[in-house]
């Protein structure tokens, strides 16, 4: 009973603090546990350009939203195994791959400006998790791609 | 037995079982210069939230595109300008029941 009072006292402060590391850390997954392998991307600073700072000759072409991922799986061990989990985790979540993608699938997008960068988190179990950089932004093309 | 019970309730309150949420993370808006501001433009907030339910799942957009999006909701192909970002944490019991929101607030300019 006196341990189930202590949970529930310090869950609270656990997740706030989970949360705060979430908001102050790099972009980097990180999959917890003893990792075993990690080549893994994040996002860290992207200073977009605004309307202003963009070449004048390109055309407003309406929203774009695009996104790149990292992936995480953790798997809990026995209690006796000198280590919680082992976990391992990959994938290129940073700027540069979402914006490539972006023009991937809008190659007449010549730039994008009024940037908005939201993080895409869905975990399972804390098993699996997946930490997607998600750019929402506004395209220009070139007057020529405008055309009909 | 003991430890079994101890290990579920903390896997439940690590946590959640399940998660799909958005937060925010960058914004980099429009300036005053970057649209064709008046002094008439109307101010306008739009509010997103991801909500927790008994430390087990976790759900919704909380992000700054959601939040912008519901912001210009009556104004399409507006841009926002002049733009205040908060954050805003409800919880209930101990975080039984949270809620974490984005606000965004800012002018609607024309592009």
């Amino acid at each position: 009973m006196r341990r189930l009072a202590l949970a529930l006292l310090l869950v609270p402060a656990g997740l706030a603090r989970a949360q705060e590391d979430e908001a102050a850390r790099s972009g980097v997954l990180s999959p917890g546990g003893l990792v075993v392998f990690q080549d893994s991307r994040g996002p860290l600073s992207f200073a977009a350009m605004t309307r202003k700072e963009l070449p004048a000759d390109l055309v407003p072409a309406g929203e774009v939203t695009r996104e790149a991922c990292q992936h995480g799986v953790n798997i809990p061990l026995g209690r006796n195994m000198g280590a919680n989990s082992v976990s391992g985790a990959g994938g290129d979540g940073g700027y540069e791959r979402a914006l490539q993608n972006l023009r991937f699938r809008n190659p007449q997008v010549a730039a994008v400006y009024d940037v908005k960068v939201d993080v895409h988190i869905i975990s399972i179990l804390r098993i699996y998790r997946r930490r997607c950089t998600e750019i929402t932004a506004r395209a220009l093309v070139p007057k020529e791609a405008a055309r009909p | 037995m003991r430890m079994s019970a101890l290990f579920c309730l903390c896997l439940l309150a690590s946590g959640c079982l399940y998660a799909n949420v958005h937060v925010p993370r960058a914004y980099r808006s429009a300036t005053p210069a970057d649209v064709k501001a008046s002094s008439q433009d109307t101010v306008v907030s739009g509010k997103a939230c991801f909500r927790q339910l008994f430390f087990i799942v976790a759900w919704g957009d909380g992000g700054y595109a959601a939040a912008a999006r519901k912001a210009l909701k009556d104004h399409p192909g507006a841009i926002l300008y002049d733009v205040k970002a908060d954050a805003q944490a409800t919880s209930v019991l101990a975080g039984l029941y949270a809620r974490g929101c984005t606000v965004v607030t800012g002018r609607v300019g024309v592009p």
